[in-house]
């Protein structure tokens, strides 16, 4: 019965775009709190290493959320430009 | 001169439509950051106001979609949008009154789908168009916000689970103060289209435009300014169940779920899928919640939400079809949308009086304890 309605099915739905919409939806979704929760494990830790005098760790925690910020930052810009515009 | 007096009291109807939009369903955009403690609740619901607003005016593909693909434009009267939005008023009003945030986008859909089934037969509705652009995306977003949500939860715990709890609940609420942001602009994107796309179908109905014209500046302002005004004028009551009924959440969690039902209806407002933004969101708070616990989502009140989702469509197209047929008894000139207008406006006042008679939904208070 599934396999008789997929022919009826496959004109109507555009299932191309929505597989686009799935994809973009969760790269983006998970995307975004990935990155954000790089930010906030950087500056911890960076702050951990600053009290402990470990400027190594210091500078490496700090690039690690500086990146991280610009990414998530570029990722919602672009994101929203390229969502938006057709 | 009837025709004109139709178009305008639908242009009104279809802001007041759009005025309980953002009252009904926008307060879902700001319940996880008021519920996490990320924005207190008036700065919150000004921000969201204000978001939305701008977010009106980023996109018009959904404008294009409710005004061709859901039924025949050439046999859409003034009077045919006039019964389907107030049938989705009725209904919006009824789910605020019982606190249930079901889908405004849905509530019209259903109800201009009514009315022109009443009034034209089958033949003059888009099933495809509504199956492609409507019921597939129901049931798609809620699922892939629920998804993603859950994924992001897991994620932000491996990667933040072995720090100090203080500094990293900063972060996220922080962080909430930016997705919820994202968020509200979202909506304004996929919500305030909505009503748009009415009042574009109802001005090519009058002949006041061309079948293939654009959105006219000052639909776009107009339905922009009204869902703004709804925002901010808040709907306390669906906070409270989207905040804190359905799950207890802590930064992170309202994070993700914010972060990840903004991605979703970003993604389909490209497409012109006109979302529902109550759908998201609740999906991703549950997938926020089930993927730390189970047991944390409250499974009964997200049951009485489905309920009132697959409600929605066809109660509206109940209401929008009664509605159309009392306003046809009056003829086809103005009075019936007048009588009709009049007795909207008294249900809408009985509502409103019994739920301040009933109490205030929800208080600051409440809000925070959750």
């Amino acid at each position: 019965m599934r396999l008789a309605l997929l022919p009826l099915a496959r004109p109507i739905v555009d299932w191309g775009q929505l597989l686009e919409v799935v994809e973009a939806g969760l790269i983006a979704g998970v995307g975004i709190s990935v990155f954000f929760s790089l930010v906030i494990l950087g500056t911890v830790r960076a702050g951990e290493a600053r009290q402990q005098s470990r400027p190594v760790a210091l500078v490496a925690y700090s690039a690690l959320a500086l990146v991280a910020l610009v990414v998530c930052i570029t990722a919602v810009v672009l994101g929203v430009h390229a969502m938006l515009s057709k | 001169m009837d025709n004109d007096i139709i178009l305008v009291i639908v242009v009104a109807t279809a802001l007041t439509f759009d005025f309980t939009n953002g009252f009904h369903d926008t307060a879902n955009v700001v319940a996880t950051s008021i519920s996490t403690r990320a924005l207190n609740p008036r700065l919150a619901v000004a921000l969201a106001a204000v978001l939305n607003f701008v977010g009106a005016f980023l996109s018009l593909e959904v404008a294009g979609t409710i005004a061709s693909d859901i039924v025949d434009q050439q046999a859409v009267t003034t009077t045919i949008v006039f019964a389907g939005l107030i049938g989705a008023i009725v209904w919006n009003l009824v789910t605020w009154y019982f606190g249930l945030p079901s889908s405004s986008s849905h509530a019209l859909i259903g109800g201009v789908v009514g009315a022109m089934l009443v009034a034209e037969g089958v033949g003059r509705i888009h099933g495809d168009g509504i199956a492609s652009k409507v019921l597939v995306p129901a049931l798609v977003a809620p699922l892939l916000a629920f998804a993603a949500a859950g994924l992001a939860i897991v994620c932000c715990y491996r990667i933040v689970g072995k720090l100090a709890p203080g500094p990293v609940s900063r972060g996220f609420r922080l962080g909430q103060v930016f997705s919820g942001g994202l968020l509200a602009l979202a909506h304004g994107t996929n919500d305030a289209q909505k009503t748009m796309g009415v009042i574009t179908l109802a001005l090519i109905a009058s002949g006041h435009l061309g079948a293939d014209a654009g959105v006219p500046g000052w639909v776009v302002v107009s339905a922009a300014a009204a869902i703004a005004l709804g925002t901010y004028l808040g709907g306390w009551r669906i906070i409270k169940t989207m905040g804190s009924r359905i799950i207890k959440m802590d930064a992170a969690q309202g994070f993700a779920a914010q972060g990840s039902g903004a991605a979703v209806i970003l993604a389909a407002t490209h497409f012109g899928y006109p979302l529902s933004t109550t759908h998201t969101i609740s999906g991703a708070v549950m997938g926020a919640g089930a993927a730390k616990r189970l047991s944390a989502v409250r499974w009964g009140v997200a049951g009485s939400i489905l309920v009132a989702w697959v409600l929605t469509l066809p109660a509206a197209a109940v209401v929008g079809g009664a509605v159309y047929a009392v306003t046809h008894l009056f003829g086809d000139g103005a009075l019936g949308p007048i009588v009709v207008a009049a007795a909207g406006i008294a249900f809408v006042a009985f509502m409103f009086i019994r739920r301040l008679q009933r109490g205030a939904a929800i208080t600051t208070t409440a809000t925070e304890q959750a």
